[in-house]
């Protein structure tokens, strides 16, 4: 596998607390401690918009399916809807009485799903003007850590060591109760299986119909202390995770061994958030200020090859 | 003359001193001024008013002036009065008197209406026009209301005593007396209502009036006038004070409170408010065009009521009024002339030696029943001898039912009774005994009324098989092709639920209990597993629940509701539960016994088994007795134990105090409880080793349970602690089953309703293990082509492993004890209840929270 830093740059916005490519990838919104959304394109290391309006750190952001609007969640437990041209929000929502971990869109961003700290997910109707959620899932026991939306299903990971799959067709909640924290959660390109990243310093993946635990990837340190996002490649040929001590790990899918220790800082500084290029083999991965882009060429080839 | 003359200047001195003027004096002219010699004219005094203006001119010039030159106006002209009106000060439309055209001057003391102020006439003398409230005054007379003549013989001076009194002070409507104060009044006038029960209103009308006076000293009144108390001699037999309905008192009495019911009288209602109002009028209003009636009711009296059957003239010779009052007639009644109190009885003459006597009842015990008394018996008795009373059963029978050679009569009591005795033994050996008697008394028959149905259900019931699909095959077989496949799917419900209800309790112990012999066998697993790998393996506990997405969630997501959004809320989720929970007989009826969410993984409780074999002879005697007992406490602790408790009642619950039994040898781990009451907590640490079996784990679940106990222990210094009553139970459960030890026990194959108890236990028991091997299948055959599994992850469905991380390592060496007891007790089984293995799974879970909560914060 080739492993290529096209650039980095700095987005000067204090720690970098997520990172987000829009739906094509083109573009990356950066969440940053001095309570700011920043709108780049990263392949020319441009700033495009500035979105700022939020009290605190800015915590999780995702723009629309049509990238015009964009829901940021902060630590000032408020959620925003940004209007993306005019960067005004267009709705400020203060239902949560806790910091909000994860603000996501459904499929056609009809309903922004928050998670908190104060351990509930709320589903507002983000186009009509109530600002109250319609929907609140009060099952978990502790904070929110993780949140995914798919076209059926809302699956939320909790510090109580539960993964909640909400399915909204069959009208059934599953616990898969791990027994360990969970600090984040990911999903595999086939949405077949979960990526829980555990507080034991433990990736687990874990079949979601079964609900098994497949493989468990260990090596990485840092998620005892720090939320540190977990992730596949292009292909899930490979699995991601970030680490308290400046290195990027990549796994094997299938062995479950460390494939490469990617340096990303030489300070020693902790990787929690990174972003997959929806289709190309385009990782951004922040650490502390900056942001840098990095090419894994091949790894579509070597996984293609194993399977 | 010189004499004289001094004289005469002493005589002028004594002028001046004592001399007298009169008249004015003439001003003192000035030597310059001439005084005119022209006198004033009288016409040249002009009289002027108090302003200075002239009024009279005299006759030639206008004479008498009033106004501005006699007119209403004024120097600038008329001035009409404006209309002004503003919304403080409305205009209103004033009566011009004369007097608002005079001026002031006319309305002094010599003017042409001169004004002063002056006692009215009415208040010195009999003011009859005045205001005042006036005394009610009723005529008894033909003429009711106000006496007539007083109005006409009017007399216009009051008398000489009135006169008097009222330059002494005295008003109409007072009393005569001194001035008293409030509460004096107030008294009086209660002693006066004592007395004057006869006139009640009066007095109800002056109570009436003023209650909220204050109790002034200072303020003194006149006192009441009342009219004098005549004691009259009770003649009557009425109540005290009450006189009959009287023409007067039904009238015109305006006292809202008199006694009797007033129809006439403006009804006093309360509306919601607690207002009074009252309505008034005719009830059926008279039409523009009709005439009304004379309102014979308006002026009521009694006589305007017929209430004798009499002529017109009879009445008039003897009106009420003028009746002597008599005592023994109540008002308004009239003597009876004839007397028609007898009451006629009429006999029977009986004939002398007659009896009487019940002809459905035996005249003694000994006599035989009335023929049509004895079917009725019969009949009723019917039931029994078919169906359920199997102890009406003749020996014969009975003898038949059990395959049993007819005994012939001995005389010998003792050998008889050896004989079958043995004969009894031998049958409860013999298994076939089972399945023929129970077959024979099949009495319950739910489709009795369709043959066929029953004949099927039979089948059915015969099968003795859980599986949907066997059943299904089986009802397809013998099911009619005509019917329809909804009846069909409809009969197969109907058998499973009649077959449910009818063995409530089997599968309720089925349920409950698992055989302890599987729980090791799981539990020898997960500890191989551990240690195969050298480390913990976790293992997801998957649990499903239902939840509702809102409606617009689903709509957002375009995705249809589930179950057409007919699914319950959560509120209403709850509310039913609630309901659930209370445990009726009928709540199994409808309610799958063995849903998925009821079936909770067993889990160990580790007990504390007594070395010694010697003593396990001892205890087995004992529980022999206890058994009963201890199993009915269990069943009690269950929470849906309705079902139980409807089918023996009879015994009450004696398993505490058994438990207490003071006579029972204690067991090391009481003994330990006991030597360490008095001690410190810091020197029983022994006794905690022997509760929580040597745990050496500072795991934070443990220590808090430590604590928890020391507590227990502390606090229960007599009594044992729930959890070694646990222990003690599990104790006396373990080493035999029921039938072994209890030789009392009903040792008679299950009959009827019970007969099917055992069967579905074993059935249970095989169901369980298939699901498990079911579940293992899915799990491999699991979608995308996956990784071959590493061996440290276990394939094992969630709710098999209970272990936790925190627990684990202290589960482990308790299991291992436990396997050495296991091993020592070979085949004996075990049945561990359900229910407390619930609860500590609860516990661990609680503790887990809390390290997990804890490690949260310290990321923090």
């Amino acid at each position: 596998m080739n492993y290529e830093l096209k650039h980095k740059f700095d987005c000067s916005q204090g720690a970098i607390r997520a990172v987000r490519h829009n739906v094509d990838g083109n573009y990356a919104l950066v969440c940053g401690s001095d309570r700011k959304v920043k709108l780049f394109n990263p392949s020319k290391k441009l700033m495009i918009k500035m979105y700022a309006g939020h009290g605190e750190e800015v915590l999780d952001a995702q723009s629309s399916c049509d990238s015009a609007f964009i829901l940021s969640g902060s630590a000032d437990k408020s959620i925003i809807y940004w209007d993306v041209s005019t960067a005004l929000p267009v709705r400020r929502i203060r239902s949560h009485v806790a910091a909000i971990t994860y603000a996501k869109f459904n499929e056609d961003s009809t309903v922004a799903i928050s998670g908190s700290r104060d351990n509930t997910v709320q589903c507002f109707d983000i186009r009509s003007r109530s600002l109250e959620p319609f929907q609140t899932l009060k099952e978990a026991k502790d904070c929110i850590t993780g949140l995914l939306v798919t076209t059926n299903k809302i699956i939320t990971s909790s510090l109580d060591g539960c993964i909640r799959h909400y399915d909204i067709r069959a009208g059934e909640l599953t616990c898969d109760k791990i027994g360990i924290s969970i600090t984040s959660l990911a999903m595999t390109s086939d949405e077949q299986c979960l990526l829980a990243s555990c507080q034991d310093e433990i990736i687990r993946l874990i079949d979601i119909d079964g609900g098994e635990v497949l493989t468990e990837y260990k090596g990485h340190k840092g998620s005892k202390d720090y939320r540190i996002e977990c992730g596949t490649t292009k292909g899930d040929g490979y699995i991601m995770s970030g680490s308290s001590y400046g290195q990027m790990i990549f796994y094997d899918f299938l062995e479950a061994n460390i494939v490469k220790r990617l340096p990303i800082s030489t300070e020693n500084s902790i990787i929690t958030t990174f972003s997959c290029h929806p289709t190309e083999n385009e990782i951004l991965i922040a650490s502390r200020r900056e942001i840098q882009v990095w090419d894994l060429s091949d790894t579509v080839e070597i996984s293609e090859n194993e399977d | 003359m010189n004499s004289n003359e001094d004289e005469s200047d002493n005589q002028v001195d004594c002028d001046e001193d004592t001399l007298c003027k009169y008249g004015s004096q003439l001003p003192q002219f000035e030597i310059d001024e001439i005084p005119s010699k022209k006198p004033v004219h009288v016409e040249d005094m002009i009289v002027k008013d108090e302003n200075g203006r002239r009024r009279f001119h005299g006759a030639f010039t206008g004479g008498f002036s009033a106004g501005f030159w006699n007119t209403v106006g004024s120097k600038e002209g008329f001035t009409p009065s404006e209309f002004k009106s503003s919304r403080n000060e409305k205009m209103f439309l004033k009566q011009m008197k004369p007097s608002d055209f005079m001026d002031e001057e006319d309305f002094s003391e010599f003017g042409i209406a001169p004004q002063k102020i002056q006692t009215k006439d009415d208040f010195e003398a009999n003011s009859s026009n005045s205001n005042k409230r006036k005394r009610e005054l009723i005529s008894d007379g033909p003429i009711p209301g106000e006496p007539v003549l007083v109005n006409l013989l009017k007399p216009i001076r009051d008398k000489a005593a009135v006169r008097i009194l009222k330059t002494m002070g005295w008003r109409e409507n007072q009393g005569i007396g001194s001035r008293v104060t409030y509460r004096e009044k107030k008294q009086r006038n209660e002693q006066n209502k004592r007395e004057m029960y006869i006139s009640q209103k009066y007095a109800d009308k002056e109570d009436s009036e003023d209650e909220e006076m204050s109790d002034d000293e200072e303020i003194t009144f006149a006192p009441d006038d009342f009219d004098p108390f005549i004691a009259e001699i009770k003649q009557n037999t009425f109540g005290l004070g009450y006189s009959g309905l009287r023409a007067s008192t039904s009238a015109l009495s305006t006292t809202s409170q008199s006694r009797h019911v007033d129809l006439f009288q403006s009804f006093q209602v309360v509306d919601r408010k607690n207002r009074k109002f009252s309505i008034r009028g005719q009830a059926f209003g008279v039409g523009a065009l009709e005439e009304e009636d004379d309102d014979i009711y308006a002026i009521d009296d009694m006589s305007n009521y017929d209430r004798m059957l009499e002529s017109e003239k009879e009445k008039n010779k003897k009106p009420l009024r003028d009746k002597p009052f008599d005592a023994s007639i109540i008002e308004g009644f009239v003597r009876a002339t004839i007397n028609d109190s007898k009451i006629e009885v009429f006999r029977v003459d009986v004939p002398r030696d007659f009896v009487p006597r019940n002809f459905l009842e035996r005249k003694s015990r000994f006599a035989p029943i009335d023929e049509i008394k004895a079917k009725e018996i019969e009949l009723q008795k019917k039931h029994k001898l078919l169906g359920l009373g199997r102890h009406d059963l003749k020996p014969d029978e009975r003898g038949a039912l059990i395959n049993e050679s007819k005994i012939e009569s001995k005389s010998n009591i003792e050998e008889q009774k050896q004989e079958s005795a043995r004969k009894i033994a031998e049958l409860l050996n013999s298994k076939q005994f089972i399945s023929e008697h129970s077959k024979k008394n099949e009495n319950f028959k739910p489709f009795a009324g369709y043959p066929e149905k029953q004949e099927r259900y039979e089948k059915f019931l015969a099968l003795k098989s859980n599986d949907e699909k066997e059943i299904d095959k089986l009802l397809n077989d013998i099911q009619p092709l005509s019917m329809s496949s909804f009846d069909r799917e409809m009969e197969k419900k109907e058998f499973i639920q009649a077959k449910r209800m009818y063995q409530p309790l089997d599968s309720l112990m089925a349920n409950r209990f698992i055989k302890e012999a599987d729980v090791y066998k799981e539990q020898q697993q997960q500890v191989q597993k551990k240690n195969d790998n050298g480390k913990e393996v976790v293992v997801i506990q998957r649990s499903k629940s239902m939840w509702k997405p809102h409606k617009l969630l689903c709509k957002l997501f375009n995705i249809p509701e589930p179950y057409g959004g007919m699914m319950f809320d959560e509120e209403e989720e709850q509310k039913n539960k609630k309901k659930q929970s209370s445990s009726s007989l009928f709540d199994y009826i409808g309610v799958p016994l063995n849903t998925k969410s009821n079936f909770v993984t067993p889990q160990i409780i580790p007990r504390k088994i007594t070395d010694d074999n010697r003593k396990q002879h001892e205890e087995e005697e004992r529980r022999k007795s206890f058994l009963n007992a201890i199993e009915k406490e269990k069943s009690f602790m269950n929470n849906r134990a309705a079902a139980k408790d409807f089918f023996d009642t009879k015994e009450p619950l004696t398993s505490r105090k058994i438990i207490k039994e003071p006579e029972k040898p204690k067991t090391e781990l009481e003994i330990k409880v006991i030597e360490s009451i008095d001690k410190k907590p810091e020197e029983k640490q022994d006794l905690f080793k022997a509760i929580f079996c040597d745990s050496d784990d500072d795991d934070d679940a443990t220590q808090t349970e430590q604590n928890e106990s020391k507590i227990s222990v502390n606090e229960e210094n007599s009594s044992l602690s729930e959890q070694q009553k646990s222990t003690f139970i599990k104790s006396f459960l373990s080493t035999k089953t029921a039938g072994e030890i209890n030789v009392l026990r009903n040792a008679s194959p299950p009959r009827g309703i019970f007969k099917n108890i055992f069967e579905m236990a074993t059935t249970q028991k095989s169901s369980s293990k298939e699901k498990v091997t079911e579940i293992n299948e899915e799990d491999a055959a699991y979608g995308p082509a996956l990784p071959t599994l590493p061996t440290n992850i276990s394939t094992t469905v969630s709710k098999d492993n209970e272990s936790n991380d925190s627990s684990s390592s202290s589960d482990s060496s308790l299991d291992e004890k436990l396997l050495k007891k296991l091993k020592k007790m070979k085949s004996r089984e075990k049945w561990v209840e359900k229910d407390k293995v619930h609860k500590s799974k609860k516990k661990k879970k609680k503790s887990h929270k809390k390290s997990s909560h804890k490690k949260h914060k310290s990321k923090r």
